[in-house]
């Protein structure tokens, strides 16, 4: 490995490391102090803090592993060092992530604490929506590692511009926040997912310079702008005075979208 | 030490499980207890305490709850506001205490001590009320919660509360909440409660405060604008305050070393 390349491990590495790490002990800590036993048992609705983190670090590793391995650069694939640099970039992208999140609106507190499903259910189709934008930058093959981050970055910007706008049209965020609305926080996550899929497919394929790819990514990724025109259209035919009024209504909204991402990305073909 | 008034109820068991003390003030049967924070009941007083004396929270009589179904903010300070949450309760209310504070090391910015003792006290006489199970709430907070300084080596405790950490106007609304009064004595609530009533309202939840000192009530008005919303937002994205890692707020403020610099 370059030297560039272990200045990029080692600040992936602390990225992810605090990040993740961070969230780990809090979401650990929060379970032993407030949801535990004195007898060191966890009380009902307790344990959360832990299996959130746990289950976020495989999803990441698994979706980013078996991009890795089946559709990375042809240097990349058999060598063991890229793919720790690459799994590692991974985790920092997503660590990233939880910070925009708070952006957003959601706390830690919301999940570990407050013990808010659908702050759940944001937290992790949101990050899996960046390890989605992330695996798309690396299909392909190119230059070099910056060539992953600069795609990666743009995929990532796309979806942070589109979540933003779509914050500001509907009142998503104070229903999965304050209502608790899980069918909402499943609508939403899903309409993340699709939007970092499509954005991911988008910067996919082999590196045509910084123009062109860009170009691509405008040119490909244009269709999210209509995922978020048809959940803003969705959120106010389908408002409901009731909590969780709609909640099987939006969980097949939430499905459709992602059929619909999927769909496209099929219909695009393999990237090249 | 101040606590509120009591007498010994029959049905008066010591409470000496944290987590059994945070039952009492949270019962499972209750649809707000979800929103209890249970911080401040992961600490029991210690058994050789000071001796606290009792205080009655006179005003209770006086809050005006017309005929209408209201939920109540509670805002006073110290055990004051956990004074009125048991007041409230013999008026059918269900208190719900949302002190999000910790204690540890170095002198704290915030008193902890009086309100674990109070909460703890106050357990027994909360036992022996019949509280609905749909009995309206009273969420408790300490209107003390921001002030302070966090000087070096101090234990920085101050906290304020966000719209997440109360039921939405829906959520209210569809409980038969018709309005919210606001119990607190030093003017406007502090910019962390409005915006939390500022979304109520958007939502179409009016609230008002009572000033329990002088018997007045008065309507509360606010802009509701989406700037406000979206100013409010970025102000407590970056409240500045320290967040404890194992929940609640509360951290110790570094000292700063007192280091030589440059070339000699």
């Amino acid at each position: 490995m370059s030297e560039p390349e272990v200045f990029a491990l080692i600040v992936s590495l602390v990225v992810g490391f605090i990040g993740w790490g961070l969230l780990a002990v809090r979401g650990a800590a929060v379970d032993r102090r407030l949801w535990s036993t004195p007898d060191g048992r966890m009380r009902p609705g307790g344990g959360f803090g832990c299996l959130a983190t746990i289950f976020a670090w495989f999803s990441i590793g698994a979706v980013v592993f078996y991009i890795l391995l089946n559709f990375a650069a042809s240097d990349v694939k058999p060598d063991a060092k890229y793919i720790v640099l690459y799994l590692v970039m991974g985790y920092a992208f997503a660590a990233v992530n939880t910070i925009a999140l708070r952006v957003y609106g959601w706390k830690v507190p919301d999940m570990f604490e407050r013990r808010n499903r659908a702050a759940h259910t944001l937290f992790y189709t949101a990050t899996l929506a960046s390890v989605c934008a992330y695996a798309g930058a690396n299909i392909g093959d190119g230059p070099g590692f910056y060539v992953v981050i600069y795609c990666a970055a743009l995929a990532h910007l796309g979806l942070y511009t589109l979540v933003v706008v779509h914050a500001a049209l509907n009142r998503t965020v104070y229903r999965i926040l304050v209502d608790r609305d899980r069918g909402i926080a499943f609508r939403a996550g899903c309409m993340f997912v699709a939007i970092g899929a499509v954005l991911g497919r988008a910067v996919a394929g082999n590196w045509p310079g910084f123009e062109a790819a860009t170009g691509d990514f405008f040119r490909l990724g244009w269709p999210t702008v209509l995922f978020v025109v048809a959940d803003t259209i969705v959120a106010r035919v389908a408002l409901s005075r009731e909590i969780d009024g709609n909640l099987w209504a939006d969980r097949v909204m939430g499905i459709v979208y992602l059929l619909a991402a999927a769909g496209y990305i099929l219909m695009l073909g393999a990237p090249v | 030490m101040l606590l509120p008034d009591d007498s010994m109820s029959p049905r008066m068991k010591p409470v000496t499980d944290a987590r059994a003390l945070f039952e009492i003030w949270a019962p499972v049967a209750s649809p707000w207890s979800a929103w209890a924070k249970p911080a401040l009941f992961t600490y029991l007083p210690e058994a050789n305490s000071a001796p606290v004396e009792r205080i009655p929270w006179t005003s209770a009589g006086a809050i005006p709850l017309g005929s209408g179904r209201h939920a109540v903010v509670v805002d006073l300070p110290s055990v004051e506001g956990i004074a009125c949450g048991l007041a409230l309760a013999e008026r059918g209310f269900r208190p719900v205490p949302l002190y999000n504070l910790t204690q540890g090391i170095g002198k704290e910015v915030v008193a902890v001590d009086p309100l674990i003792a109070a909460l703890h006290d106050g357990a027994d006489r909360l036992q022996g009320l019949a509280i609905l199970d749909d009995a309206p709430p009273a969420f408790l907070l300490d209107s003390n919660r921001h002030v302070g300084v966090a000087a070096p080596s101090m234990f920085d405790n101050r906290w304020m509360v966000f719209p997440q950490d109360f039921p939405s106007a829906r959520a209210l609304m569809s409980a038969g909440v018709e309005r919210v009064l606001v119990i607190r004595r030093e003017g406007a609530p502090r910019v962390d409660l409005l915006s939390v009533l500022r979304l109520w309202k958007r939502e179409g939840l009016a609230s008002a405060r009572f000033d329990p000192s002088s018997g007045e009530t008065i309507d509360l008005a606010m802009d509701t604008s989406l700037l406000a919303v979206f100013s409010a937002h970025l102000s407590m994205m970056f409240h500045g305050l320290r967040e404890n890692a194992a929940g609640g707020f509360g951290g110790r403020v570094p000292v700063p070393q007192a280091t030589s610099g440059g070339f000699a």
